[in-house]
């Protein structure tokens, strides 16, 4: 008989519920605005919206789900249909978010996505990473749909892991998300900060000092 | 959405700016329904005759323009 080796608990740290949202969050975020991939650039449109310390500090410093999302969609495009000129379509009586809607209804989301995969070299001007020619960090496996993970989405993993395990936390939390994800400096969020006008470091900051103020786990 | 002959005469708004744009979009729209369309066809194992007699072309035309990505959905 074959053993399976158990993995040791203390490797795979257990995030809270609220932390536990923010990978959900993310892999929605990634698949409504129709990309085939997830980063830390949806993980932190996830955060940014969270009832948390933390949260808080990122929306203080203009850090918002609605800037985040103008940006992300700016850079790395929103989908099938995100670059079309909405405001032309409608004129003409063309709701393109009826239209992806009905579709994702009919065909599924997946299709949507591989499609847009698929339009982007040709009609999208270039995605800015194209997950065929390379595969990094982990993916999100939710409802029969994968999505890998993009650039950074594996060191970001890491940066939280040595957040809790330097606060010496038996579980990991939306802080050490936010922590994580502001010390990633690969794929589209440090673009994304930069467009929004802050400093990662300004944002650890104003996280660490929210959090310790309000008697959330303290924070190096 | 508004009915065929609404739109018929949205695009033949009298702004040249507005009916050029809507003209773009929807030739750009067009294109990603193809993909759409053809990827889920090809998955539903049409051929690409037919695939071909519906969008109106020549099947070596159809094939051409998706041939290379649809292989890859097998």
């Amino acid at each position: 008989m074959i053993r399976r080796r158990r993995r040791s608990r203390s490797s795979v740290p257990l995030l809270t519920d609220q932390a536990r949202a923010i990978p959900i969050g993310g892999f929605e975020h990634a698949r409504r605005l129709g990309h085939p991939y997830v980063g830390c650039e949806h993980w932190l449109l996830a955060l940014s919206g969270a009832d948390h310390p933390a949260a808080a500090a990122l929306r203080e410093h203009g850090v918002t789900p609605e800037r985040i999302e103008e940006q992300v969609v700016r850079l790395a495009g929103g989908g099938l249909f995100g670059d079309l000129d909405r405001s032309a379509l409608a004129a003409v009586g063309v709701d393109v978010d009826a239209v992806r809607d009905r579709l994702a209804e009919s065909l599924g989301q997946q299709a949507l996505s591989r499609a847009s995969h698929a339009a982007q070299p040709r009609d999208l001007g270039g995605p800015w990473w194209d997950p065929r020619r390379r595969s990094v960090g982990p993916g999100v496996h939710a409802n029969g749909v994968y999505l890998p993970g993009g650039p950074g989405l594996g060191q970001c993993f890491r940066a939280i892991r040595g957040e809790a395990q330097a606060g010496h936390e038996a579980q990991v939390g939306v802080e050490d998300f936010a922590l994580g994800l502001l010390s990633v400096t690969d794929g589209l969020l440090p673009a994304v900060l930069a467009a929004l006008g802050v400093s990662a470091a300004t944002l650890r900051a104003a996280v660490t000092d929210a959090c310790r103020a309000t008697g959330e786990p303290p924070q190096r | 959405m508004e009915t065929s002959a609404e739109i018929a005469e949205a695009a033949g708004s009298t702004d040249p700016d507005v009916g050029l744009r809507a003209v773009a979009a929807l030739r750009m729209l067009t294109e990603r329904l193809e993909i759409l369309q053809v990827d889920n066809a090809r998955r539903l194992g049409w051929s690409w005759q037919d695939i071909a007699v519906r969008l109106g072309v020549t099947k070596q035309t159809v094939h051409r323009k998706h041939g290379k990505r649809a292989v890859r959905l097998r």
